[in-house]
């Protein structure tokens, strides 16, 4: 190394200078540092026997996410006139289905189709009946902006978020960033994919061991729906249902056309999603549009085989059961409450 | 001396160590001017600008007002001279007549003489998440709404106002508006329409230019009997959507 001459008090500058600058220079990366990460990660248990779940990417849950989400959903904010939110129609005790035939929205307005419960969205590639929406986080704009909902703009619903310093603070410590329609949609379906049921008394038999826990009759019921009833046909696999469009027979001609409405295709008329069947003692009125008051009404309409509408799926037939057959079905039928789920502190409004 | 020289080197070995992960590497740009494409448009009802205050006659003789009017034109793409097609990237636009300048960034340079353009949104973005595009974005969620939230598609054209529904005796407007009112919501991919136009003269683009198109509404309601044909959210078994989708694509044209 060559000899580098420098009059000692220029060499003290330098070395200032030198020292300052390190500091200078680092400042900026110490800054960022510095930053706390506000998303808490947080990672769902799903019920046993249950698979995993899939999470979109750009929704990570964390438990800021899931707070916010369960205050909006139980806040009326989100509707046109403060008065509905979706608490209004989606109760925790039903299941978060709704005991009216048709849901009431502002302005006393009422739609169509019957309110469905809330439980292990995450399993589901379709919302709505018609599955004409194929994710948690778009799902929550359309009861936002129905008119015979909420009522509310969403840009409008927004707007009023930013009006409000909680939320704003809320909002800010879960997305780093003010409501928009990113965020309160992803709030939203960060709530809903925690709504997990899957501790019935038939979970407890199935996934827990518990091979004691069901009657006798209970377990003739059983052997009814997943043989000689085949209602396993359809509602089928872990949580009763097997994803698809069905017409289940019940009218000869559909006033409300269903899938057809979202497809276009002929075939489709009068075919609604095939719901799961955990916690269906909870969940009356029965079918898309809440038409059956009872369980009885329902077995009742499958025992008979459906009016043969031209989709009505193969799996509706003429069953022929017994008396004793139908009120076995029925019990097994009330083994897939979960009284766990109604009541978790988790699910209810602070 | 030495015991300096060594703080010295010490020193400058500190900084680069601890300022390497910070090092930012200079980007280079290569030296491309990005051109604008600037399309202006005018919008007519029987030679008569369009306007929210106007009455406006049908061909058949209704009289209508206009109190919303918003539609998609998406997937810009400019053919050259030599016949090959230039696909604009993004170009998603959302056309409101109280508007009339729109631009498509990054046009690359070349000899034009036709352009192409679809009305509505393509498939594959139509049925796509509106939330995750920025509140500036065309394709975000409006106000006046252009998103079926329940299906999860663009309204592709929006089109709604008041007009003479009577039959018999005309009704006359009360402040300028009709009692009977019309709305017209197409969308779908079955009726994403598709419109070709060849320029006036071939266009020189060697930097930001502006083209005119002139967008005669009198040719949406060809065919259409507007006391009766006058709403529509597009549903399968509606056939009003279906002839006025026919009707679209024929009412743009290019002006000098």
């Amino acid at each position: 190394m060559p000899n580098i001459i420098i009059p000692l008090p220029m060499k003290k500058t330098i070395c200032i200078f030198l020292i300052a600058f390190t500091f200078l220079s680092c400042t900026e990366k110490k800054e960022k540092e510095k930053l706390p990460d506000p998303e808490i990660p947080y990672s769902i248990n799903v019920p046993v026997g249950f698979p995993t779940m899939d999470i979109p990417s750009d929704n990570p849950v964390t438990k800021e996410k899931i707070e916010l989400g369960k205050m909006l959903f139980f806040d009326p904010i989100l509707s046109l006139d403060s008065t509905i939110s979706c608490s209004s129609c989606h109760l925790q005790a039903k299941s978060f289905a709704d005991p009216r035939k048709l849901s009431v929205g502002v302005n006393d307005c009422t739609g169509v189709r019957n309110a469905p419960p809330l439980f292990n969205l995450a399993y589901q590639s379709f919302f709505f009946r018609d599955g004409g929406v194929f994710s948690m986080e778009q799902q929550v704009l359309s009861p936002i902006e129905n008119p015979i909902e909420m009522n509310l703009d969403p840009n409008i619903a927004v707007k009023r978020l930013n009006r409000n310093q909680k939320y704003i603070n809320l909002f800010q410590k879960a997305f780093k960033r003010n409501p928009d329609l990113f965020s309160l949609t992803r709030a939203i379906a960060s709530f809903e994919r925690t709504l997990l049921s899957g501790n019935s008394k038939y979970d407890q038999y199935a996934f827990q061991n518990n091979k004691e826990i069901l009657s006798s009759s209970e377990l003739k019921g059983m052997n009814i729906f997943f043989n000689e009833g085949q209602c396993s046909n359809c509602h089928s696999g872990f949580n009763f249902t097997n994803n698809l469009f069905e017409n289940n027979g019940i009218y000869e001609k559909y006033f409300d056309m269903g899938r057809f409405r979202i497809t276009t295709h002929f075939k489709d008329v009068g075919k609604f999603k095939v719901p799961s069947l955990r916690n269906i003692e909870l969940t009356a009125p029965y079918m898309h549009d809440g038409s059956m008051n009872t369980l009885e009404e329902v077995i009742e309409h499958y025992n008979n085989g459906g009016k043969n509408h031209v989709n009505q799926s193969k799996n509706v037939m003429q069953l022929n059961l017994s008396e004793t057959q139908k009120s076995d079905l029925i019990a097994f039928l009330k083994t897939l409450t979960d009284k766990e789920f109604i009541n978790n502190s988790a699910f209810k409004k602070h | 001396m030495k015991s300096i020289a060594q703080l010295f080197i010490s020193l400058l070995l500190l900084i680069i160590v601890s300022c390497k992960p910070d090092k930012k590497e200079e980007i280079i740009k290569p030296e491309t001017p990005s051109l604008e494409l600037k399309l202006n448009f005018s919008h007519f009802i029987n030679n008569k600008a369009l306007d929210h205050n106007s009455i406006f006659t049908t061909n058949s003789g209704t009289k209508f007002t206009v109190d919303i009017l918003r539609y998609y034109l998406s997937n810009f793409v400019l053919i050259q001279k030599s016949g090959e097609e230039v696909p604009l990237k993004n170009s998603y636009l959302l056309i409101n007549p109280d508007k009339s300048q729109y631009s498509i960034k990054d046009v690359p340079k070349g000899e034009y003489i036709g352009i192409k353009f679809g009305v509505g949104i393509d498939s594959i973005t139509n049925h796509s998440d509106p939330t995750v595009h920025k509140k500036e974005s065309p394709l975000a969620m409006q106000t006046p709404n252009m998103y079926w939230t329940w299906k999860s598609g663009y309204i592709f054209l929006s089109f709604e106002g008041s007009c003479d529904t009577t039959i018999a005796q005309s009704d006359s407007p009360i402040m300028g508006r009709f009692k009977g009112e019309y709305l017209f919501h197409i969308g779908n991919d079955w009726l994403y329409k598709n419109v070709s136009l060849s320029l006036p003269k071939t266009l020189l683009f060697d930097e930001s230019k502006e083209i005119n198109i002139e967008v005669d509404l009198t040719l949406f309601f060809d065919g259409i009997d507007l006391k009766t044909e006058n709403f529509t959210h597009s549903s399968a078994t509606d056939n009003v959507s279906k002839k006025v989708a026919k009707n679209i694509p024929n009412m743009f044209k290019f002006s000098q």
